[in-house]
């Protein structure tokens, strides 16, 4: 019991930083936008206080459970004071009209699936300790170094002879779990998953306000359902949201980056930018594929700017800005990671024209097993391979010029690139495919499906009266028009 | 639509058949195929067949659910069926093809949380009453006997030199932190030909030799002091 109650204080820790943060940054919250923001709250929440925390590390400050709670406690404080100093007082949101909350039967099928399908999350996450082979090796023993270390100065980072699986991976969910640790005040793997539940919970909620910025209530949560239906992210154990790998996070933080720059590009507002520079940032900080997938986000929304805005330079600049202070945020990890041993995969360096050419001849086998993963396993991808064959086939030149096309591009570009991969890598690529192609994938998957509703909303799969999608505009003000959703 | 309503009725009992006799119908020897057709690699493996044991009772409860709504829609005078029929009626034909897309997902949807739920059942029927480090000890299985004895033979603090191509050593490397494990960087080379510098850089006091194919063959020695051989 003390141990739930000990967590929950965690969480709720978390979160309310996190809040506090979005509030700043966004501005005035209207009440249609509270499943975004609580959505966008935990991950910026979460990865402050990691950032944070690996910061106190490299500066030789003790990961201690003391200065764990006085860094949370500080920014408690300062993130309140800067809410009180600089944004109008909260308004709880109200409820004007009971018909605002009343669902119809489908509504509550799609709660129901989305519901069910977090809470079988989060009893698997409990259920046992961490048992999956790259939750134990590379991220949970990080996490049990830097709790037991209090730091990462120790032996174990910097030996390039001490068996420590990807010392040069990035961080930000070890010190999640070692969090956790420190508010348990032991190490405890079956508690110390509480966030991955979390994190869950946090991508329906991007996922539903993401959306609803732009369809009807019921075409939101039918958004949510596609997510929570997809085998792959609640019964998959190498790699679904309880099995405490880092796919889920970066899937989180990825479809979080994409979905604010989204955002912005339609509301135009510098607030939606500097909450992209964290959720960038974080994706960075969370895989080494973070860094792949956001230069991938990076170039797509500066090309559908040129292509979609009329002033492309402006907002490129602002992009670019943007870009700039998630680099910046990430300094200390950027002036640490050269020094971290590099034993195994150093795919960048891999990418040479000749190593591409070499492993042309793996090309059928890695197309092969791209198409078998994702049309021919409907226990890990539902039926979303055949949806998107579908959809292309109805496609016109028209649609494909569509911003939300975006969220297809990168997608595919991030699968291009995995297709690279698998040519170049040093191991072979029979055995690399069946253990990491389904795990890769994931961290798309939402921008993916995301795209699926928005092409068949536009292409009128789906009847207009059901989607209420009425282009773009909508994203600008709230449906009641009682002005712009962050004010 | 009495007509339309009865074909609602009968998809779902017919669904409820498939499923109950898929779940009767699937024994060992199919399971076994089936994890060679599901997993990527083409050749089943025992943690896919026994994740794969679960789909018969898995078949079962969906068909249980499908017979349960087929009894729901009786008895509450097929307030499903009438609305599902009257919306499916109305749309045109790629609103029809979307439509039963989604029921598609929906139906696959349902089957992953029926399947998650029985995944559970089991872990809880099997985990009850177990501590962490016994649901682990279960996982490594015949493997254990290695945990076991360097959490025997090895202090904690036991500085100790690995030399396997198992990557069981990653698990070790976990389960017995914070004992540390050191592997020569370049692998080829005899144990006898690592310079004595080295060992003494990383203060090694332990030895660990893993049979590359069989985990739970080792030899374990303290350095120069007799070896610990596994049966």
């Amino acid at each position: 019991m003390l141990i739930l109650l000990e967590l929950l204080f965690a969480i709720t820790v978390v979160l309310a930083i996190g809040i506090l943060l979005v509030r700043l940054l966004l501005g005035r919250i209207s009440r249609d936008s509270w499943a975004e923001v609580l959505g966008y709250s935990f991950g910026a929440g979460l990865g402050l206080v990691c950032l944070l925390s690996f910061c106190l590390a490299v500066w030789r400050i003790p990961l201690s459970k003391l200065n764990i709670l006085l860094l949370e406690a500080a920014l408690l404080l300062f993130l309140a004071a800067a809410n009180w100093l600089f944004r109008p007082p909260l308004r709880w949101p109200s409820i004007n009209s009971r018909s605002a909350v009343r669902l119809n039967g489908f509504e509550w099928l799609c709660l129901g699936v989305a519901a069910y399908s977090t809470l079988l999350v989060l009893v698997d996450t409990f259920s046992q300790p961490l048992l999956a082979f790259d939750s134990r090796s590379i991220w949970g023993m990080k996490a049990k170094v830097f709790y037991s270390q209090g730091g990462l100065y120790g032996e174990d980072f910097f030996d390039p002879a001490r068996l420590h699986a990807h010392q040069q991976y990035p961080l930000l969910v070890p010190l999640s779990e070692s969090l956790l640790y420190h508010h348990l005040g032991r190490l405890d793997d079956r508690w110390g998953k509480a966030f991955f539940p979390c994190f869950f919970l946090a991508m329906i909620l991007v996922i539903y306000g993401g959306l609803r910025r732009f369809f009807s209530r019921g075409y939101s949560l039918a958004g949510v359902v596609l997510f929570s239906g997809l085998p792959v992210f609640v019964i998959f154990p190498h790699g679904s949201a309880s099995s405490g790998y880092a796919d889920f996070p970066l899937a989180y933080f990825i479809t979080a980056f994409a979905m604010v720059l989204f955002g912005w590009v339609h509301s135009g507002k510098r607030a939606d930018l500097s909450m992209a520079s964290l959720f960038g940032a974080f994706a960075l900080f969370t895989k080494n594929e973070g860094t792949a997938l956001w230069v991938i986000v990076v170039a797509c929304f500066a090309l559908l700017l040129s292509f979609s805005t009329a002033r492309p330079f402006h907002k490129m600049l602002d992009l670019a800005l943007s870009c700039a202070l998630s680099l910046l945020l990430l300094i200390p990890w950027f002036t640490l990671r050269p020094r971290l041993v590099l034993n195994d995969e150093n795919y960048p360096a891999m990418f040479t024209p000749e190593n591409i050419s070499n492993g042309i001849g793996r090309l059928p086998y890695v197309i092969k097993g791209l198409f078998r993963e994702i049309l021919l396993k409907p226990h890990l991808w539902n039926v979303v391979g055949w949806m998107v064959l579908a959809i292309l086939t109805a496609m016109t030149m028209r649609s494909w010029r569509m911003r939300h096309s975006v969220f297809f591009i990168i997608p595919s570009l991030y699968s291009g690139l995995l297709v690279l991969m698998f040519l170049v890598t040093p191991w072979r690529v029979e055995d690399l495919i069946p253990i990491s192609l389904t795990r890769l994938l994931m961290h798309t998957a939402p921008l993916m499906l995301i795209w699926i509703l928005f092409q068949a909303a536009a292409l009128e799969l789906v009847p207009a009266e059901w989607t209420g999608f009425s282009g773009y505009s909508r994203a600008m003000r709230d449906p009641q028009g009682n002005g712009e959703r962050f004010g | 639509m009495i007509l339309r309503s009865r074909l609602f009725f009968s998809l779902l009992i017919g669904f409820a058949a498939l499923a109950v006799l898929a779940g009767l119908a699937l024994h060992e020897p199919q399971l076994v195929g089936l994890a060679g057709i599901l997993s990527q690699s083409g050749t089943p493996n025992p943690r896919n067949i026994e994740k794969l044991r679960l789909l018969p009772p898995t078949l079962l409860l969906a068909g249980a659910q499908a017979v349960l709504l087929a009894l729901l829609e009786i008895i509450c005078r097929q307030p499903i069926s009438r609305v599902v029929l009257a919306l499916f009626v109305s749309l045109s034909g790629k609103h029809r093809a979307a439509f039963l897309f989604g029921v598609g997902y929906l139906v696959i949807a349902v089957l992953t949380l029926d399947f998650g739920s029985m995944s559970l059942v089991k872990r809880f029927s099997v985990n009850t009453g177990l501590g962490n480090q016994a649901i682990v000890a279960k996982d490594y299985g015949k493997d254990y006997v290695l945990v076991r004895t360097l959490q025997q033979k090895t202090p904690e603090t036991a500085h100790i030199f690995i030399r396997t191509r198992n990557d069981i050593q990653y698990l070790l490397n976990y389960d017995l932190y914070p004992r540390r494990f050191y592997f020569y960087p370049e692998a080829e080379t005899e144990i006898g030909n690592i310079p004595p510098e080295w060992w003494d850089r990383h203060r090694i006091d332990w030895v660990l030799d893993i049979d590359d194919q069989d985990p739970s063959r080792f030899i374990l020695m303290e350095r120069s002091v007799r070896p610990f051989v596994s049966e």
